[in-house]
């Protein structure tokens, strides 16, 4: 990983450099389809004006729009909320997947007792939820969270049972060998084996937090991204709603970054095909 | 640290199928003893179960004449391939046997890890990860880590089978070196005459499954050995015929002959 990169453009041969502008290049690609798609926008609106601006307002618009709200502060009492709602209703889902993937993946009777339910309740879509919820738990901060928090249960929870059923067995005779009880194997090689995928379904199920935090703010809300679209909705403001929406995709992007870094850095030890 | 062994009519079945058939062994304390014999004889499943990883046998295993009954300390077991743990680097490998929280070390602890990382020659790349390493140096980390318990027994389950044969030869003096200096018992499964002859003191020769003792030759060359020491070669002759014997007991099970190397 970084180790044979840095060592990559350590060196000075020819195909080192080579690899060392890959590298930054692949880097940039990444803004080439985002680029291409703002162009576009700009097209459509400014210059050749398919869409009217109360359809799609121009990107200049969007950007004037975005400003005011910074100004006023309003988009960031917005964005305050919504961070506060996917953070507490990602902790609770992730905390109870931690446990329930745990129990399941380590019993095969826990497992046959909770998991058929689980898979049943996992193709419930997350609208489908909202009226319960409300039903239960009244219009207040709760529902949220607890929709919020099923968003991000079950990537967690997934992973993590399969990430336990991947254990080594040969590590784990290793263990057994030097005469683990199960605590410790859980502890010491079955937790470590099953962290790459533990890590990828807390990054997943952070950015099902995201997705499932519109559906909760779509519940007798004033504030946050969800409640945005639906007041830009209802103001006939479509430059609101694409502020809200764009804040959302850019969110989403940097909190993936983040835990794809958080996860880079706990498994540099694992010896992985990185792509080409 | 070295413990006897006593293996009385032990005999092991799997689901019904006859495995081992009334074995008796007892090794000495600080004695290195071969198992050959055919493949899939049974060999390995007596490092199980004297390791403790498998159980309900009928007979007596007794380690410093108590009786069997899991895995334990007192019993180390390598196994053919490292088996190291992919997110510890070679020192809290060493370690791992150890009922320690890693990075809670006492200096003590620390001071063993060192010399065992000494030991094998490992002390430059304790930081190292295990996907840095060599067939070899890999082995000799998990060589590292069933000895850092302080076992009075070690079982080998063909630990050097899957390297190349330079790199074999060095790990059997390695392999001597900790015998020298720990006197540990080592009880070895291969598949190698050369290696059982060159390390052993005594080579247990087993028939075809069901298993049992077929022949225990002793080796009484002096150590350290010289690997073309007419002796052994002597010996070898005769344990090639010996397994000739058990190949033609059984030729008709096995078309494909027996795996032995070299």
């Amino acid at each position: 990983m970084t180790l044979a990169n840095s060592r990559v453009l350590a060196g000075a041969s020819p195909e080192a450099k080579r690899a060392g502008t890959r590298l930054v290049v692949r880097r940039w690609l990444a803004l080439l389809v985002p680029a291409g798609l703002l162009l576009a926008w700009f097209l459509a609106t400014d210059v050749l004006r398919i869409f009217s601006p109360n359809q799609l307002p121009s990107p200049g618009q969007t950007l004037r729009t975005a400003l005011d709200m910074i100004a006023s502060g309003d988009l960031f009492r917005h964005i305050g909320a919504s961070v506060g709602h996917v953070l507490l209703g990602f902790s609770i889902g992730a905390a109870i997947a931690l446990i329930a993937g745990a129990l399941v993946g380590l019993s095969r009777s826990v497992e046959a007792v909770v998991d058929p339910t689980l898979q049943a309740l996992r193709n419930i879509p997350s609208l489908a939820w909202v009226p319960f919820l409300l039903l239960w738990l009244g219009i207040d901060e709760a529902p949220k969270i607890t929709l919020i928090a099923i968003g991000a249960f079950f990537p967690v929870y997934l992973n993590l049972v399969s990430g336990i059923r991947q254990a080594d067995r040969k590590l784990v005779e290793v263990g057994y060998v030097f005469g683990f009880r199960s605590f410790e194997l859980v502890r010491r090689i079955v937790l470590p084996s099953a962290s790459p995928y533990l890590l990828a379904g807390l990054r997943i199920g952070f950015g099902q937090a995201w997705l499932f935090l519109v559906a909760a703010e779509l519940i007798a809300s004033t504030r946050g991204l969800g409640f945005m679209l639906i007041d830009g909705q209802n103001s006939a403001r479509p430059d609101i709603m694409l502020v809200s929406i764009l804040t959302l995709a850019l969110l989403g992007k940097l909190s993936n970054s983040a835990l794809r870094a958080v996860e880079w850095w706990a498994l540099h030890w694992a010896d992985v095909f990185q792509g080409r | 640290m070295s413990s006897s062994i006593k293996i009385e009519r032990v005999t092991k079945r799997f689901d019904g199928n006859l495995v081992l058939n009334e074995l008796s062994l007892d090794v000495r304390p600080s004695e290195i003893v071969s198992l050959i014999g055919p493949s899939g004889c049974g060999k390995s499943t007596l490092l199980r179960l004297l390791s403790g990883l498998e159980r309900d046998y009928d007979g007596r295993l007794l380690i410093d004449d108590q009786p069997v009954t899991g895995p334990s300390r007192a019993v180390g077991l390598m196994f053919q391939e490292p088996r190291l743990m992919p997110w510890l680097n070679v020192r809290d490998n060493v370690r791992f046997g150890l009922r320690q929280e890693n990075g809670a070390a006492s200096p003590a602890t620390s001071e063993r890890m060192d010399t065992w990382l000494r030991q094998v020659k490992l002390d430059h790349a304790a930081s190292h990860l295990p996907r840095q390493f060599s067939g070899g140096m890999a082995q000799r980390a998990a060589l590292a880590r069933s000895l850092a318990t302080e076992p009075g027994v070690l079982l080998l389950d063909e630990p050097f089978s899957a390297v190349d044969a330079l790199t074999r030869m060095r790990l059997q003096e390695l392999l001597l070196e900790v015998w020298q200096r720990t006197q540990v018992t080592m009880v070895l499964v291969t598949h190698d005459l050369d290696e059982s002859l060159y390390l052993s003191d005594r080579v247990v020769v087993m028939s075809s499954r069901p298993a049992s003792v077929r022949e225990v030759l002793a080796v009484k060359a002096p150590r350290p050995r010289d690997r073309r020491d007419p002796e052994l070669l002597r010996l070898r002759a005769h344990l090639l015929e010996a397994l000739d014997v058990v190949h033609a007991l059984e030729s008709a099970d096995l078309p494909n002959g027996i795996p032995f190397g070299v």
